[in-house]
């Protein structure tokens, strides 16, 4: 490959070009590189997302039109019982609401302002866990919101571009979160683990003191800066005892099942403050 | 001509890796499509053109799903220029070279990632390498056979459609 004359010029202009907006951007504040790959990327992925999502809708509504009759129709039984069972949440809701009141209790439990997104991209390799999400700082997500997901932790940002985000999934090998248990309060800290990833669980670091059991509930502690405290995370399935004798360690199963997640809630960051 | 369609390659291979090709997904294991066409390039037109299509490559993994901007430019980039040094030695038709250098650049690209694991203090070398690194390898050798293939009859094309215009001169 030997360049000539006309093509170095134009090359060394270029790069000069770039680096100088790199500079503005970084005076600024705006990730220019980052953004231009995002508003590249983002369409190819958006649209394959569609079209992949579609094509298997259209070849699911032939294959199980049956199916879905019959399924229909247990449906409309269980929503007659679902909207009995409703009206008795709701008046639990209101006693809760009344009781929580009494207890002070309302700050650490109000529901927060979020906004929907999809996942458009995952990861390609098999060592991490991050994936992209199709809303950016133009949609008031910042770096270090929030994700959720069926109610669950689901991570946080690590970036923002105006149109996409990168978030950090809690089973990441690099992510790390204060967790409470709610039956003891005691705290501790949540890791991602490699060998545990691929079967969706993570690992909770614990004062070996703490009586922990099987299927204890585990949720944010307020000890962290990033994540507001009582979001539920999930529940304890194995506990083993550490080497030192100092520590114990339980496996946790996440609510939010990575492998299979498609829509997600991040909760902007004006909502929390 | 050939840098538009390479990068266009690139970008839409990496669109492909991160959305659909989640379904290829064996056991959780994904094949690397990126080291494919790296080797694949590199073996075909030198080094220069090896260690470029590499950085590139690199470069947007790390943008759009990396921590911080670099190491896998960097990988990505040596496994492009080392590939490229096989260029002059081997017949074009021939599958041997290619098998090796994917195996071995891949190899290379699992080791490098598992020293950020070291550094982070877990170092169950037998897991890395039973669940997650040897199915990677043979994954990624077993498509680089028809990724080769592919690549071969766009740089084909490429070259003749160049041959055409050089001929001015």
């Amino acid at each position: 490959m030997k360049f000539n004359k006309k093509f170095k010029k134009t090359g060394l202009i270029a790069t000069v070009a770039l680096i100088i907006i790199v500079i503005i951007g970084k005076k600024y504040n705006i990730p220019v590189i980052s953004t231009g790959v995002s508003y590249i990327l983002y369409p190819i992925q958006k649209s394959i997302i569609f079209i992949s999502s579609r094509s298997s809708d259209m070849t699911y509504y032939f294959k199980n039109r049956y199916e879905l009759a019959d399924e229909n129709k247990n449906l409309k039984q269980e929503n007659e019982k679902l909207v009995y069972e409703n009206t008795l949440l709701a008046e639990y809701k209101n006693e809760n609401n009344n009781l929580k009141d009494i207890l002070d209790m309302k700050q650490r439990y109000r529901d927060y302002q979020g906004v929907g997104a999809s996942i458009i991209g995952k990861e390609p390799g098999n060592w991490y866990k991050v994936f992209n999400i199709d809303k950016g700082t133009q949609h008031n997500v910042s770096e270090n919101s929030v994700i959720l997901a069926n109610g669950g932790l689901v991570g946080h940002v690590l970036s923002a571009t105006p149109i996409s985000g990168k978030v950090l999934s809690i089973i990441d090998d690099r992510s790390s979160v204060s967790a409470k248990i709610v039956r003891t309060g005691d705290t501790g800290i949540l890791r991602g683990d490699i060998e545990l990833a691929s079967l969706g669980l993570c690992k909770l670091e614990i004062n070996i003191e703490s009586e922990i059991v099987k299927g204890d509930q585990v949720i944010t502690s307020h000890l962290s800066s990033i994540y507001p405290p009582g979001i539920p995370i999930g529940t304890v399935e194995e506990i083993e005892q550490g080497k030192n004798g100092l520590t114990q360690y339980a496996y946790i199963k996440p609510i939010v099942d990575f492998k299979h997640l498609e829509q997600t809630l991040v909760i902007i960051s004006n909502g929390i403050n | 001509m050939r840098i538009s369609i390479v990068g266009i390659l690139l970008l839409i291979m990496h669109a492909l890796s991160t959305t659909l090709f989640q379904h290829l997904r064996i056991g959780d294991i994904s094949p690397n499509f990126m080291i494919m066409i790296i080797v694949s390039f590199a073996l075909l037109r030198g080094s220069k053109e090896g260690a470029t299509i590499g950085l590139i490559a690199g470069l947007l993994n790390d943008i759009s799903v990396g921590t911080i901007l670099g190491p896998t430019a960097v990988i990505y980039g040596i496994i492009g220029y080392i590939c490229g040094k096989f260029n002059k030695n081997f017949y074009r038709e021939n599958f041997i070279i290619p098998f090796i250098c994917t195996l071995g650049s891949s190899l290379f690209y699992s080791i490098t990632i598992m020293l950020g694991f070291i550094l982070r203090g877990k170092v169950n070398f037998l897991f890395f390498f039973k669940s997650i690194v040897v199915p990677e390898i043979i994954y990624t050798i077993t498509l680089s056979l028809v990724i080769y293939q592919i690549a071969y009859v766009i740089n084909e094309k490429i070259e003749y459609q160049e041959r055409k215009t050089r001929n001015i001169f």
